[in-house]
């Protein structure tokens, strides 16, 4: 456990999911920074973090929007999204797109995704150096 | 007998009268007056008798009232005065009537003076009862016989009315003087004064000598003849004239006779002025020549009236050829002259009459030539019937080519020439030539007069001008025919009918629609209208349009109706027909008028809008539900996720080592909230659907059944399916939510009517609603296609239909369930499915 602690963000409008979503990520030894929306986490960057998790359905920046954003700036970070709204889940968008979560999503896959994204992204890492 | 009846009975009535007035004025008694009331009675005209007794009874009530008026002396004298006049009025009836019981004399007279009843009068000279003039003539005294004779005979040969007197044999032997007339039976229809013959007593005859003796014994002869004879001496004067001549002339022969000595002819001071010279002349040649006198001139009678005699005089000679004298005869002609005249006057009367005509009058002769045109047709002609006569044709051939229009004259000639081989009456139109070019119709028609043996001898025609009638009536046609082809024209469907409802007129377009013409409307035992009905109307309709119209014909109103009508194609097509009555001022109707509008094209487009916007209101019910249920599962979803990361989060704090219970408290609290944010949601929703027990009441399942079968009965129409309602009487009332149990009904028979669609055979649903225990069982029976899952299909979102949502059944068997009962269904194998629900009845009062 001495090892730094993987970052990872968390990008909801609904208090109560970024709170849990929080718990969770904190009980499972991450470092959680949440965001109420997609603009205040570009505003304070992506510097740091390892893993993004967000709401699709958000007034502003969509989790669509969000994701294609990151992907521009840093394609290497995980992003992972999640709707309450299966019908969005349903669209043509949604499909093929690996990462995808609907409410009420299953807490332990969730940490196991995080987790092997964060494994993959550090064996990367290290054949970089 | 005329004579003497009336003198005494007069003179007695003088004489009495007199003496009543005498013995009245002595006594001083009104009632002597009573007599000269009674000779009134008696003597005065028959005309005069009721103005009197009038005027009896007028006095009479006078008196009545005048004696009920006064008082004292006046009363008393008015009350006798009454007494009189009411035995005035008594006598006045009783001789009034006897008077016209027995009126003899007056009637025998007023018989003579018309001359019609002669022989039955007893006067015996008449001509027409032979046998009653030979015993009456038996009867006549000898020496007034021969006069009696002479009368006769001039009565004959002149048809002058002869009256005379003569003595006539009584019963008793003695004779009596009496008067009668002689008519001849030849009887004038002119009008012809009477001649008075007869004198008192004979007068002399002028004095005759011995050589004037053959001369008057000629006379005579001529006389006994012809009733009246005359003789001459050589020099011209009257030597003998009959005594009758001498009554009516009112002269005597020497009176006659004076006018030789003045130098003129003896016939001087009978003739006309007019006439004297020629006659005079004429008399005097004959004198001196012996050459025979004929002559009609005028005679003056003693009343002053000239009447026309034909005259003639031969002269009588001696041995030695020398003129003793002259003979002759004047018979009067005033008969034969008046009638003559009057017969010309008619003649002239009918020919003014025929030209007076306002048409043309015609004859041909039995062959066909004509013979005479009349003044009004030789005038509008320009030409007589004779005028266009050519060599070598016919003149009937010669005035048809004159006048007749040549489009016309071949027909003319030929329906004539029929005609008049047949003998059958003619008639025809055609144009005649007017003097100034113009051809103008006529109606010309004739017809043959017979014989006896009824061969034809004439033939007559009369044509008058129509023209302007022919005009008219081909302005008419001509207006008639616009009309007609406007009436075709127009893009409608228009039909009469009379004002009994039986078709009379189809426009041309209706002809051509329906295929069918008046005439093939007409069929034995069925009117025009049930045959229309039955060739035009949909069979699904045809008892509602007939019943329309008959109520629209049987009550004056409107008809007004959305129907199909079946074209010649053989396609029925929905139309919108309308009519309306026409009515006269008194309001009576004297037509219909119909029109039908092929609506159709309409009314499929409206049905294709309606089903598009049903389609579109399913389907946006259905969006709508998509989006609320989204909405409601991300409402449940949000605290739902939290509970699940929060649970997770839970679980590692305590499995942690050491385990970290701070936050695992934390998070245990954050679950709960989140857990009861998510039973909220879930409440909101149910109170957004809750369901009001308020709505319920008591209803007759009966009723309900039948306003849902009417709120689907046109979808039903639509897809062609029937509904069948059985409701078991006497079921009981049930407690329910009115608009619910529709909803269920409803929702059940349109799953029943959908599952029919495309399916062959008999479409029909039939609800069937009966109690069971104390259940009401409604059972839905479709003849669709069955249900595969029977139990899986009131699932929420269990559908088998592509565009369903599969909540329909759901919310049925929540409602059912919601009201106490239960909903199933059962499948029929091949016959289709069958839902059935159940509902409590109202619990009875215990007995």
């Amino acid at each position: 456990m001495s090892e730094r602690k993987s970052v990872v963000a968390i990008v909801d409008d609904d208090p109560r999911m970024r709170e849990s979503v929080e718990e969770l990520l904190e009980a499972a030894g991450y470092v959680a920074r949440s965001f109420s929306s997609g603009e205040s986490l570009l505003v304070a960057g992506l510097a740091g973090l390892d893993v993004l998790i967000t709401d699709i359905g958000m007034p502003g920046i969509d989790g669509f929007d969000l994701r294609d954003a990151v992907k521009r700036s840093h394609p290497d970070l995980p992003v992972f999204l999640i709707t309450g709204r299966h019908e969005i889940a349903d669209q043509d968008r949604a499909h093929g797109i690996s990462g995808f979560f609907r409410k009420p999503f299953d807490a332990g896959a969730l940490l196991a995704a995080v987790g092997e994204a964060i494994n993959k992204r550090d064996m990367e890492g290290r054949h970089e150096h | 007998m005329m004579a003497d009846l009336p003198r005494h009975p007069l003179q007695l009535a003088a004489v009495v009268v007199v003496v009543a007035i005498a013995v009245c004025w002595m006594t001083r008694t009104p009632f002597g007056l009573l007599v000269p009331a009674a000779a009134a009675f008696a003597f005065a005209p028959r005309r005069v008798r009721p103005p009197l007794l009038g005027a009896f009874a007028v006095a009479f009530a006078g008196s009545i009232l005048a004696a009920t008026l006064y008082g004292g002396e006046l009363r008393e004298l008015a009350w006798s005065w009454a007494g009189l006049f009411a035995a005035a009025l008594s006598i006045g009836a009783v001789v009034a009537t006897k008077a016209s019981a027995s009126p003899a004399d007056e009637q025998q007279f007023a018989a003579l003076s018309r001359g019609e009843r002669a022989a039955k009068s007893g006067s015996p000279l008449a001509n027409d009862a032979p046998s009653g003039t030979r015993r009456s003539l038996s009867r006549i005294h000898p020496d007034d016989l021969p006069a009696a004779e002479q009368a006769a005979a001039r009565a004959f040969w002149t048809g002058v009315p002869q009256i005379m007197r003569y003595r006539q044999r009584q019963e008793d032997g003695s004779y009596r003087w009496t008067e009668s007339r002689s008519d001849p039976d030849h009887r004038a229809s002119v009008q012809i004064d009477e001649l008075e013959t007869t004198r008192e007593e004979a007068t002399t005859s002028a004095s005759s000598q011995e050589k004037d003796a053959d001369a008057i014994q000629a006379a005579r002869v001529i006389e006994s003849l012809f009733g009246n004879a005359w003789a001459f001496d050589a020099a011209g004067q009257w030597i003998y004239l009959p005594l009758f001549a001498q009554t009516t002339l009112g002269l005597t022969p020497d009176e006659l006779n004076r006018s030789v000595a003045e130098g003129d002819v003896a016939w001087a001071r009978l003739l006309h002025p007019d006439e004297h010279d020629d006659v005079a002349a004429h008399w005097r040649r004959c004198l001196a020549t012996g050459e025979p006198y004929n002559g009609e001139f005028r005679i003056r009678r003693a009343t002053g009236i000239y009447a026309w005699a034909r005259s003639a005089a031969r002269p009588i000679r001696d041995d030695q050829q020398r003129i003793t004298g002259w003979y002759g005869t004047s018979i009067d002609i005033d008969v034969y002259r008046k009638t003559v005249e009057a017969l010309r006057g008619r003649e002239r009367e009918l020919s003014q009459l025929i030209d007076m005509v306002p048409g043309h009058v015609w004859r041909l002769t039995a062959e066909g030539e004509p013979s005479f045109f009349n003044k009004r047709m030789i005038d509008f002609l320009g030409l007589d019937v004779a005028d266009v006569d050519a060599p070598g044709t016919s003149r009937l051939s010669a005035v048809i080519a004159a006048i007749v229009h040549p489009d016309d004259a071949a027909e003319l000639a030929g329906a004539l020439s029929r005609c008049l081989a047949a003998g059958t009456a003619f008639a025809m139109r055609y144009r005649l030539r007017r003097v100034d070019g113009v051809y103008r119709w006529v109606s010309g028609r004739a017809e043959p007069l017979r014989d006896q043996d009824g061969h034809v001898v004439q033939w007559y025609g009369l044509c008058h001008d129509i023209d302007d009638h022919v005009k008219f009536e081909a302005a008419l046609r001509q207006s008639e025919r616009h009309l007609q082809q406007m009436i075709d024209a127009i893009p409608t469907l228009v039909w009469a009918a009379t004002p009994e409802g039986e078709p009379s007129y189809l426009n041309k377009r209706l002809g051509e629609y329906v295929g069918l013409t008046l005439g093939d409307l007409d069929a034995p035992e069925s009117t025009r209208l049930q045959a229309a009905i039955r060739n035009s109307v949909h069979p699904d309709d045809a008892a509602a349009v007939r019943s329309a119209l008959a109520h629209s014909f049987g009550t004056g109103e409107t008809f007004a109706m959305r129907y199909r009508h079946r074209r010649s194609d053989g396609s029925y097509r929905w139309v919108n027909g309308r009519a309306e009555p026409l009515r006269d001022q008194g309001g009576r109707i004297i037509q219909w008028y119909g029109v039908i509008f092929d609506i159709d094209d309409d009314v499929r487009m409206q049905d294709e809008l309606r089903r598009t916007q049903e389609r579109l209101a399913v389907s946006s019910q259905a969006a709508g539900l998509a989006e609320l249920s989204a909405s409601i599962a991300h409402e449940v979803n949000q605290p739902l996720a939290a509970v699940v990361a929060n649970s997770h989060a839970c679980q590692r704090w305590l499995t942690a080592d050491p385990p970290n219970l701070e936050r695992a408290q934390k998070t245990v609290e954050r679950i709960i909230r989140d857990a009861n944010s998510a039973a909220d949601v879930v409440s909101r929703i149910r109170a957004l659907f809750k369901r009001t027990s308020e709505a319920k009441g008591c209803a007759a399942l009966g009723g309900v059944v039948a306003e849902a079968r009417d709120l689907i009965a046109e979808e039903a129409a639509r897809h062609r399916v029937g509904i069948d309602i059985d409701v078991e009487g006497d079921l009981p009332l049930v407690t329910l939510d009115r608009v619910q149990i529709q909803q269920v009904l409803i929702n059940l028979m349109r799953n029943g009517i959908e599952a029919m669609e495309g399916v062959a055979g008999e479409r029909s649903l039939s609800v069937r609603v009966r109690r069971i225990r104390d259940l009401a069982q409604t059972e839905i029976r479709d003849r669709g296609r069955g249900v595969e899952f029977p139990d899986r299909i009131f699932e929420p979102f269990f559908t088998t239909k592509e565009d369903g949502m599969g909540m329909g059944l759901a919310i049925c068997r929540s409602i059912v369930e919601s009201h106490g009962g239960r909903l199933w269904a059962e499948d029929n194998g091949a016959a289709g499915a069958t839902f059935i629900f159940t509902l409590p009845v109202e619990a009875k009062a215990a007995p």
